[in-house]
């Protein structure tokens, strides 16, 4: 597998050994550079010479296929060339602009400990512009960079121009260059407060309660001092329930958080209570970022290589892989603490592709909820408080011999009297009773009424990883050695065939002045030529 | 009577600019109707080489394959001839222009290339993003939304 890495090397500098998209330095030939055709013959192409080990290495600039290309001989002979790409082994040409000066790098690694750099300036005529890549040979395979010289031209408006490669619209096509200035960072988008800026707080209160805080109100709404829930019928508390919105509880850390307050509800403040308030309805958090690097420089990396995101609370999604590979992609979540909704946005930024896609874009939203409902339960004692005075009034008038229950009319001083006596006397009578449940007529219409509102929704996310990750497959092609030399590499471009060496099948091939070939000789050269090829 | 060059080939056909081993030469003469592509030429066999695979006809300005060798009854040898295009017509090739469709140095990996087959064991990476909004345990918070709160 291709990797990455940088060596200082002897003379201090810094260079990478694999760089995709990253060339340290960058020339291009203006229309004045001087070239030739045969570029080794030429000595006032050379850049310069360097020996070592006995070996002599010159280093010629020139053009292949109407690309600036380098070239280094060694001993006279084609070594390395360099024109979109580096054939080498932990070698390469690199270009950079020093003190105003292209300049060509040479540099080799007999051993990875023992790196050698070489510099050739270049002539005038060169200035900034397409970068130049120094890649490593894996098993043989060398990396090309894509061929954008059809795409760095606007496309023809001229419809019928068939001879013309550039992507034709006819009179309406798009011929302006992409706006690259127009990008979708995740800066740039609006603050959802602000979207959906609405003060509440005078009518509903939000409350941002720990376990700690929430159990202290509990216990108090929920209180088992009996005077403590009459307090709260008196106060309405007992039916809060009506005022209560929602609850649901987040696994996050919510912002704005004012601590030591009261808790009120239905206008009612609750007292004793010391829980947290907040202002904040949207909290927002950054989740990292990935770059995903081609691993075989090909198209191996997008066709044969499959992306998906784990997100908690929403589960496994695909991503594209055009939009994935050779691509930093951030990850931003946004929460909703007002009902647990998780929106996650992806940014990526393609910073190999540029010419194709905007520089920055979100590509990708996906929605989720974190919330899980919390039970809220309701228990009605008016029933029960009833019950506890009408018995303890009716067990007392029994007590006393003969039974007057309260405000019958009619009833007697002594009968109050005796159910004075009989109310003390049953307070912790009936406070037995409840426990104990023995009294019948005590216990009857005690039973409390406990409603709850909300189910407990439960977050199946909550079982799960509470991190996104990717998950990246790739098929392993299988690459020969030397297996160019023998089958080649796809291209579909028109070539001077004299421009050509090496292995070379052809798709179609146009044979003109063919000399003595008699038609049946021009028919076999060019089944050849198209079916197995020719080794120029 | 046409002269005949005999070279030994060793390299493979798909080659044009072959290297080719001189052997002599000798001449002889074309078998009846003649077949540009496909001739058949005799020569004393005497004059024969055995390691010859590969000759030249300079009256046809061509270069032939040895595909056949026949040993005739009257000391003669038959040779049977295939053009090779390739090497023949090297020179106006070079002339012309074509759509490449492979090519050993200039070439374009980004570009689906079903030569190249792939595995059917497929590695899988983890790639984690480092942070998370997701913390729990102390950050747990009940949002409670209350009326008159």
């Amino acid at each position: 597998m291709a990797e990455y890495k940088e060596i200082t090397t002897s003379l201090g500098l810094v260079v990478p050994r694999y760089s995709p998209g990253e060339g340290i330095g960058a020339f291009t030939e203006t229309a004045n550079a001087p070239f030739s055709g045969n570029i080794y013959d030429n000595t006032a192409n050379k850049l310069g010479s360097v020996t070592v080990d006995g070996h002599t290495y010159e280093a010629y600039h020139g053009r292949y296929n109407q690309s600036p290309t380098l070239w280094l001989l060694k001993d006279g002979v084609q070594y390395y060339e360099s024109y979109l790409n580096v054939i080498s082994t932990w070698s390469g040409f690199w270009c950079d602009i020093v003190s105003g000066v292209a300049t060509v790098y040479w540099i080799t690694c007999p051993s990875p400990s023992d790196p050698q750099v070489y510099t050739f300036p270049l002539p005038p005529g060169y200035s900034a512009g397409n970068p130049f890549e120094a890649r490593k040979i894996v098993d043989g395979i060398s990396e090309a960079d894509l061929d954008t010289a059809s795409w760095d031209k606007s496309p023809t408006t001229n419809f019928d121009d068939f001879d013309n490669t550039d992507p034709r619209g006819g009179e309406y096509a798009d011929t302006d260059p992409f706006n690259q200035t127009d990008v979708m960072t995740l800066d740039s988008l609006p603050n959802p407060e602000s979207i959906m800026n609405m003060s509440y707080s005078s009518f509903i209160g939000t409350y941002a309660m720990t376990a700690t805080e929430l159990q202290s109100v509990g216990d108090r709404i929920f209180s088992t001092n009996i005077w403590d829930q009459i307090l709260n019928k008196l106060q309405g508390i007992n039916g809060f329930n009506d005022c209560i919105l929602s609850a649901v509880q987040i696994p996050v850390a919510v912002a704005n958080v004012t601590s030591g307050v009261a808790f009120r509800v239905g206008g009612v403040e609750v007292t004793g209570s010391s829980v947290s308030k907040t202002t904040t309805r949207y909290i927002w958090r950054d989740m990292g970022a990935i770059t995903l690097k081609e691993v075989w420089g090909s198209a191996r990396d997008y066709t044969d290589t499959s992306v998906s995101i784990f997100l908690p609370y929403v589960g496994m999604k695909e991503i594209d892989t055009d939009i994935a590979v050779n691509a930093t992609m951030t990850l931003r979540a946004y929460i909703d603490i007002w009902t647990g909704d998780v929106l996650y946005l992806m940014h990526t930024s393609n910073a190999g592709r540029q010419q194709y896609y905007r520089q920055e874009h979100v590509s990708y939203r996906w929605s989720g909820n974190c919330g899980k409902q919390v039970q809220l339960g309701r228990v009605d004692n008016s029933t029960q408080l009833l019950g506890v005075l009408g018995a303890v009034a009716g067990v007392a008038v029994a007590g006393a011999g003969a039974a007057h229950a309260l405000g019958v009319a009619g009833a007697s001083k002594a009968a109050l009297a005796s159910s004075e006596a009989g109310i003390a006397a049953m307070k912790a009578g009936a406070k037995t009773a409840l426990i104990s449940g023995a009294v019948p007529a005590v216990t009857t219409g005690f039973r409390p009424i406990v409603q709850s509102s909300g189910g407990i929704a439960g977050s199946v996310g909550a079982m799960d990883y509470q991190k996104a990750y990717l998950v990246v497959k790739r098929a392993v092609p299988q690459y020969p050695n030397n297996w160019r030399e023998k089958i080649g590499a796809p291209r579909y471009q028109t070539f001077a065939i004299e421009d050509l060496q090496g292995y070379t099948l052809f798709s179609d091939v146009k044979l003109d002045n063919m000399g003595i070939a008699v038609k049946e000789e021009v028919e076999e050269l060019k089944r050849l030529l198209t079916t197995e090829g020719v080794i120029l | 009577m046409a002269e005949i060059y005999l070279y030994n080939n060793h390299e493979d056909p798909i080659v044009a600019d072959k290297f080719l081993a001189g052997l002599g030469s000798t001449s002889g003469e074309f078998r009846a109707t003649v077949d540009v592509l496909r001739p058949t030429f005799t020569i004393k066999s005497e004059t024969d080489n055995a390691s010859a695979n590969y000759c030249e006809l300079p009256d046809f300005g061509r270069y032939y394959y040895i595909t056949g060798r026949r040993k005739l009854t009257t000391g003669l040898t038959e040779l049977s001839l295939y053009c090779d295009v390739r090497k023949t017509f090297l020179t106006q090739l070079r002339g012309n222009f074509g759509i490449v469709e492979r090519q050993e140095r200039n070439y374009d990996m980004y570009l689906n290339d079903d030569k190249i087959p792939t595995g059917a064991r497929k590695t899988v990476s983890i790639y984690t993003f480092s942070d998370t909004p997701f913390t729990g345990g102390n950050d747990n918070r009940v949002i409670m939304r209350v009326l008159g709160g």
